[in-house]
């Protein structure tokens, strides 16, 4: 009972399994928004991950975060941590994305008019999320669904 | 590992002859740097920022801040005493500054220097780098060593927010030796620049200090060591008090209570109290903070005034200094500001990454699995019984080799637990022996019995421990 270390599950050498961490985002309630992405952050850089890195996936997080609070009714993070990038599947409940490209152009928004007066709807969130991560895809159903996926490498 | 490098010197300590081994500081240290172990408070030196919250918190006055004696003004021919802000704040009625300052005089100096003025002069240079920077707004102030301290920890990706400019207290530093060495034509080795701190982190940034190689700061004491001295001496001298001071209200008022910001540039964010800061730190790391140009932070609750080594309590001394600001000049006249040369940093800041949990990515992930793992073996209440602040911070321990799950009492417990049921039914197998089979326990059945009993007894034992 004495060695911690054994019966940790972990990525060994080589192998290409994930550390998995799983988050709930709860509709509407801003005062939580942000948590996940502060999690995850403190983990990264207890992994030694550097700092570069880990900004642009709290600055992803945190965009893809408020777009669920916002946007969605709530929905769900799965982050991804592997030796040399963080994967980031965020899926909501909600009324999908009409116009994809759009959404992407920056200052553009649907943001009602309760979240504006809060300082939110700015329209960079799709463009912010975009510009620091490696990659992006977006797969939206209307009125079932988003699901952003995001890496960023290091 | 990271962490038995990069130590520095500290004022914060805990004496353990004092702690009880209670967990109030484990619980309030905002970098979770603080352990009890074997019934002791421990700070874990590169982590701990100085900033006093586990002095503010402890009840039986363990964690206290090591700073210097009035002893010290033997050191040197020629004493200068640097005023702090706050120091002005602990007193009633206190209508005109100069008293105070020719209280100080009776103490033993020789002079006295109120870093007010270097506060004001900080507060010109940060205005004028920060109009002509605008490529890093928005700028983080430097002047709470603490607050450096913690950005330097924790918040590598803000380095180029940092404000490279000198602290209030250094630059006054400066200009009270330069003054000293005109005055009295003796070298800089034989004055002492002895700073009043209303704080541990102030203290320990004069010993070793960021942005710069050396501070001109000799030593440190306590506003309140000094503050009952004063109290004798003030009413000897309030009928006439020597000419002493220069400082403006503006300088006076800079770090007491936020409103300097505002004399900066408009668009200012004023925050304090360890844990605000850290959450505005957060903000600005994710991007979320928007349109400001200059951050003033502190990480005591009121500014300066809160700091741990001050008598009054931080709203009450606030409101006394503005009554000893009504008696000020708004500002320094420019042309008797003295004149500081460059007060901008000679010094890169290294950044420390003690957070890692292990010495390379590959085993750092390695064991934040572990960890993720280990924290779901815990009841999750937190309760610091362990000695570790959370559940979650046990967990880490654990995987950096520096604690045990049954540091728990509830793995504990349920280990004890397991242990019995396990006895239970190796006795019920010798029973059986005997009983049915009519024959005699084997060897192999009584050493396993015994074998039992002893670690149950060790366990019992250490749990124990944890209520002697």
């Amino acid at each position: 009972m004495n060695d911690a270390l054994d019966s940790g599950a972990s990525p060994e050498n080589g192998s290409d399994e994930p550390l998995v961490l799983d988050y709930t985002v709860v509709k509407d309630d801003f005062t939580r928004a942000g948590e996940a992405s502060g999690d995850v952050k403190k983990k990264l850089r207890m992994a030694g991950i550097n700092p570069a890195a880990i900004r642009k996936v709290s600055i992803c997080m945190y965009e893809g975060e408020i777009n669920m609070v916002i946007h969605a009714d709530g929905g769900g993070i799965r982050v991804e941590i592997y030796g040399d990038r963080v994967r980031m599947i965020l899926k909501d409940k909600g009324p999908g994305i009409k116009d994809v490209d759009k959404a992407m152009q920056a200052g553009w928004s649907t943001a009602s008019e309760e979240a504006r007066n809060l300082g939110f709807g700015a329209g960079m969130g799709l463009p912010n999320m975009k510009k620091n991560s490696d990659s992006m895809d977006i797969q939206t159903v209307i009125g079932t669904g988003t699901t952003v996926t995001m890496v960023v490498n290091y | 590992m990271p962490e038995n490098e990069n130590t520095y010197f500290h004022s914060v300590s805990i004496d353990p002859k004092a702690c009880r081994g209670c967990i109030h500081c484990i619980k309030f240290c905002p970098m979770e740097a603080i352990r009890v172990r074997n019934r002791k408070a421990v700070i874990t030196a590169e982590r701990c920022i100085d900033c006093g919250e586990c002095v503010r918190v402890c009840t039986s006055h363990a964690a206290r801040a090591t700073v210097d004696n009035l002893q010290i003004l033997k050191d040197h021919k020629y004493n200068v005493a640097l005023a702090s802000m706050p120091l002005f704040a602990q007193f009633k009625n206190l209508n005109d500054p100069n008293i105070l300052l020719t209280a100080i005089l009776e103490l033993g100096f020789d002079d006295v220097y109120e870093v007010a003025v270097g506060a004001e002069i900080v507060g010109n240079e940060t205005r004028r780098y920060i109009r002509q920077h605008p490529e890093n707004y928005p700028y983080i102030s430097t002047s709470c060593p603490a607050v450096l301290r913690l950005v330097r920890m924790r918040f590598q990706n803000l380095s180029e927010h940092l404000l490279p400019i000198q602290t209030p207290t250094e630059v006054t530093a400066t200009l009270a030796l330069k003054k000293a060495m005109e005055d009295t034509g003796l070298p800089a080795e034989d004055i002492g620049i002895i700073h009043i701190s209303p704080c541990p982190a102030l203290s320990a940034f004069s010993k070793e200090p960021l942005g710069i190689r050396k501070s001109k700061i000799t030593g440190n004491l306590s506003v309140k060591a000094i503050y009952p001295l004063l109290l004798q001496k003030m009413p000897l001298v309030k009928d006439n008090p020597k000419k002493l001071s220069h400082a403006s209200s503006l300088g006076l008022g800079w770090r007491a209570d936020g409103t300097g910001g505002g004399y900066i540039t408009e668009k200012y964010m004023s925050a304090n109290g360890v844990h605000n800061v850290l959450k505005i730190l957060e903000s600005l790391e994710d991007d979320s903070i928007d349109g400001l140009e200059y951050l003033d932070l502190y990480t005591c609750t009121g500014g300066c005034v809160g700091g741990t080594l001050n008598v009054e309590n931080p709203y009450i001394a606030r409101a006394d200094l503005r009554s000893v600001r009504a008696h000020l000049p708004k500002r320094i006249p420019k042309d008797e500001l003295p004149f500081s040369g460059d007060i901008s940093w000679n010094q890169r800041i290294r950044f420390d990454d003690v957070y890692k949990l292990g010495n390379t990515m590959q085993e750092s992930l390695r064991r934040l699995a572990a960890a993720e793992k280990i924290e779901k073996e815990f009841p999750g209440l937190d309760c610091g019984s362990c000695g570790a602040p959370t559940c979650r911070a046990l967990a880490e321990d654990i995987v950096r080799g520096k604690a045990y799950r049954h540091d728990c009492i509830y793995f504990l417990r349920d280990h004890i637990h397991a242990l019995t049921m396990e006895l239970n039914t190796i006795s019920d197998d010798i029973n059986r022996t005997i009983l049915e089979d009519k024959g005699h326990p084997t060897a192999q059945q009584m050493e396993r019995l015994q074998d039992y009993i002893t670690q149950l007894w060790a366990e019992l034992n250490e749990l124990d421990s944890r209520f002697k």
